[in-house]
This record gives C-alpha cells, structure tokens and sequence, in this order.
C-alpha cells in the first residue's frame, strides 16, 4: 500500500470501515483513496474479502436454528397441504365487470397467439433444448454446435443476413465454420460474441452471475457494448460479469472444461472429492463419498472417453477403495 | 455445468438438511454486508423460501450451496441499496461485485473453514485475542480497550494487522480482480 505519502495507515482505516469503526472523516478519506486507484480498490476489496472469509465460522449464538428452521417449514408446508386459493383474488373478482374481463381474456389471448406464434411458427427460426440429453447440431453454414444439458439454443434455418446471428442460453461448445464475409454472431444475456471461425466453448447459464468463453482455436471477441470488448485467443478465457458489467481476460487453467463434450478428464494430482465432482457432471451420476476421510486421496489419471463402469473400476483399483452401485449413481465408502 | 437442483433430488428430507447445515454460516455471510443480524437472518429465510418454491425452475451450473451463497450475496446488496443503508455508496456496493471463493468453488468449503480456522489461530495471541472480540463477539473498539486494558489505538493496530496477515493466508481463496487493459491489437 502506497500510504506513506500522507501518513494514513490506510489498513487501520478499512479495519475500522469493516467493524463499523470509521468515523464519517474517515470514511471519506477511504473513499477518497479507494477511488484514487484500481490498485487502492483492489487492496480494499482483498482486505473487505478476508473479512468476509473470516467470519464464516462465527458460532452464532443468537440464530436458534431449529427455531428458525420451525418458521419456514411450518410457512412452507403447511401451505402444500391445504392449498387454498389467495382470498384476496376471491373477493376482488365478482366485482370486475364483465366487459373488462372480456377484454382482459382478448389480451390473454393475444399474448398467447403471439408467444405460439414466435416458438412455433415464425419462420426459418428453430429453438432446440436440451435438457437432460447432450444435443448436437450442424447448421447450414457447417458450423456445429454440441449443446449441454439444460440449455437452449436458437438459429435460424439459413443465414441469410450479412451476419450469422444465434442465441444462447446456457452453456455450448461451438465449432463455426470460417466465413470472413459473414461474421458468426452469438447473442446471449446482454452479450455479444463474435466469430469468423473457431472453435470455443461458452458458459452461459441464467442463473450465473458471470458469462465465460473458453477459445479452444482461432480468436473470439466478447462485446458488452460497442465500446466495451476483448479479443480472445486460444487457451484464453474472457469473463463478462454481469452484475458491474465488466469484462475480463484470464489465461484458461481448468483443462477439462470442455469434458461433458469430449469426455476426455484429465486429473494431476488432484483431491478425490473434486475429481467425483466432474465425473457427476461429466455423466450426469451422482457419486458419493461417504466416508470423509477420503476426500483428500489424490489421484493422477487420464480418462479417455471411457464408460462410467470402467472409471469406477479404475478409481476402486489405483485407490484400492470399497465403491458400491446404488440405484442412480455409487457410494465410495472405504478401504 | 448446468445441473437442475431438482435434478439433486431436493427433498423435503435434503432441504431440512441444508438448512440446519448452511444457516448460520449463510446468516455469517449476509451479516458480513448488512451487518444487523435479525435482518441478516429474514434474507436467509427468504432465500431458502425461494429455494424450495422455485426448486423446478433454479438451474445452477455449480451447486446448491453455491447458489445460496450468491443468493444471499445478492439479496444483501439489493437491501443496502433499497433501504440506503450504505454508508458509502463506493465502499459498500460498488467494490462487492466479487465472486466468493465459496462461489467459484463450493467445493471447498470445508477446506475453507478449516484454513480460516488456522488463519485465525495462527495470528499472534494478544492479536487474536483483539481480532475475536471484535469479528466474532461484535465488540466496540473502545469495548475492547477497556476489557483488555489496552488503547483504542492499539486495538486499531491489531485489528488491521490481524487483517493483513488474514489476507495473506487465504489469498488462494480471494478472486483477485483482473484489471483488463485492453492491450492486443
């Protein structure tokens, strides 16, 4: 920290911030310094995020959790079990007149033609979902697309616009046959990513408060607006963060980012517990380990497009460990 | 990867479960941004409401303990800013646009708390002994001084200090902002 200069200890001063300490001086002073930098900024948030960190094991003795746990539950299921319309919605509509509830049902019925209209019919348009299912698509241009679970794509039947234009929700491997005169555009979320042939993957779920695009060849540029976009290249990932808005560039460290496609899991070194988590994903199991002490076995392997059967025996015979067949998935219990 | 939460089979059974195992540290967590508790403890009931009613639609390409953890993130920063609770508009919401590192993997949560733990053991006694009052038993500074016998002053060296030798010791688990420069081409 540069606080030499003005002689504030700048580290007492966001301690003081954090407890609820800081006078409203200080707080203007740590404004002040914050804003002065990304640097200052950075330090501040590395010091407000070991704060954070900090305080997660507090043993709170003022949270009853079984009282609490009595106030959702008795809210929560209660409600299942006599499920009673709202009475508010009872009362009000005998005194709707009819013609406003005639209009109300044109609305309705509108609305409803319009949506049928748009997923159904509109033409050239065609929105494949996969849900529980990897969905794989050659569009007409030749690019491919391998879509993951739980995801939505939309293209239309032919480009035939001086821009290739597809929507994404959720996350895809794409594979876009080069055309420099018709640029491969992927909206999604208030993003753009532009293509003139590559191939890359991108992440991209609702429910995520980043968008991520891993460029496996060529190079991608990911816009949030014409001002703002990163140039991408292979082994790069770029990070839109959708709540600041902000874009970011970081070299790709997860190798198997791309396995539920490929079904190629590389693992160096790596915690038991965390290779069950992608193998969960990558095969859409549900592993477990029952006995916590081997979480922390660590195992070096390659698995090369392998059934689920063979890596299980493979983890039973490197580790020597007891792994047992359930109903939808495997209980690792022990030596 | 994209995982439905129904598709983890929430349960009424699996939903009691997380609640009894995350509702202190979610409450630890909220408190962190919105600092009273009893409304730190209503955000966490409101997440957990949701959980269960929109089980169907949620779709979560981590897990579910991590999206608690951005849910209550969020909701957190929304109550700041509706109920202008900030006392910095800068310091409060601008610079909370981080991901968690129980976010990004919440795998290692346990790992977490265990290292946390040992951070926090591992600071020098008095400076301990300062850091928990304060973190911990939610003492005023000048609470503290008085108990221990020791000066405001000192209680403000020891709090920042115990705070860089935190930062130091968990920086695996802090996300470092990338400052993008656009330099290529």
């Amino acid at each position: 920290m540069k606080n030499d200069n003005n002689h504030i200890d700048y580290a007492r001063l966001i301690g003081k911030y954090l407890a609820k300490e800081a006078s409203a001086e200080e707080i203007t002073a740590l404004e002040k310094w914050v804003a002065e930098s990304d640097e200052n900024k950075d330090t501040f948030n590395k010091y407000k995020q070991s704060w954070i960190l900090s305080g997660i094991n507090k043993k709170n003795k003022k949270i009853d959790v079984e009282r609490e746990w009595v106030t959702l539950s008795s809210k929560l299921f209660r409600n299942r079990i006599e499920p009673t319309p709202s009475p508010k919605v009872k009362e009000l509509q005998p005194g709707i007149p009819l013609i406003f509830r005639i209009a109300a049902a044109v609305v309705v019925l509108f609305a409803v033609s319009f949506f049928l209209y748009n997923f159904f019919l509109k033409p050239g348009t065609v929105e494949m979902m996969a849900t529980t299912t990897i969905e794989t698509e050659t569009l007409s241009d030749g690019t491919t697309i391998t879509l993951n679970r739980n995801s939505t794509f939309k293209y239309p039947k032919k480009f035939t616009k001086d821009v290739r234009k597809v929507e994404l929700t959720g996350d895809a491997y794409f594979e876009v046959e080069h055309n420099k005169n018709q640029p491969f555009i992927i909206e999604s979320q208030n993003i753009e990513i532009e293509v003139l042939g590559t191939s890359f993957y991108v992440d991209s779920h609702e429910d995520n408060s980043t968008v991520e695009v891993v460029v496996n060849s060529g190079g991608v540029a990911l816009r949030s607006d014409k001002e703002n976009q990163i140039i991408l290249k292979a082994g790069d990932k770029g990070i839109f963060n959708k709540k600041t808005g902000k874009l970011f560039m970081e070299k790709n460290t997860d190798v198997n980012y791309n396995s539920w496609n490929t079904k190629l899991l590389v693992f160096d070194d790596t915690k038991l517990a965390k290779v069950v988590d992608k193998l969960n994903e990558v095969y859409d199991t549900n592993i477990e380990i029952i006995n916590p002490e081997i979480d922390n076995y660590r195992i070096t392997v390659t698995f090369d497009n392998m059934t689920i059967e063979a890596v299980i025996n493979i983890l039973r015979e490197t580790l020597d460990i007891v792994i047992e067949k359930h109903d939808n998935g495997y209980f690792i219990s022990g030596e | 990867m994209a995982k439905n939460i129904s598709n983890n089979n929430l349960d009424k059974h699996l939903f009691e479960q997380l609640f009894h195992e995350h509702f202190v540290h979610l409450c630890n967590f909220a408190q962190s941004f919105v600092y009273d508790l009893d409304e730190a403890k209503e955000i966490v009931q409101v997440v957990f409401t949701n959980l269960w009613l929109k089980k169907e639609e949620i779709t979560t390409e981590k897990s579910i303990k991590s999206y608690l953890y951005t849910s209550v993130r969020n909701r957190c920063l929304n109550f700041i800013r509706d109920h202008k609770k900030f006392r910095s508009q800068l310091l409060d919401l601008d610079t909370a646009g981080f991901d968690m590192a129980y976010e990004v993997d919440p795998s290692g949560i346990s790992e977490l708390e265990n290292k946390v733990e040992m951070a926090i053991d591992s600071l020098p006694e008095k400076c301990a002994e300062v850091f928990k009052l304060s973190r911990f038993e939610e003492m005023k500074y000048k609470e503290i001084g008085e108990k221990l016998n020791i000066s405001i002053k000192t209680v403000e060296a020891q709090i920042s200090k115990a705070l860089k030798h935190l930062r130091e010791e968990l920086k695996e688990y802090i996300i470092i902002f990338i400052l993008f420069i656009l330099k290529m081409f």
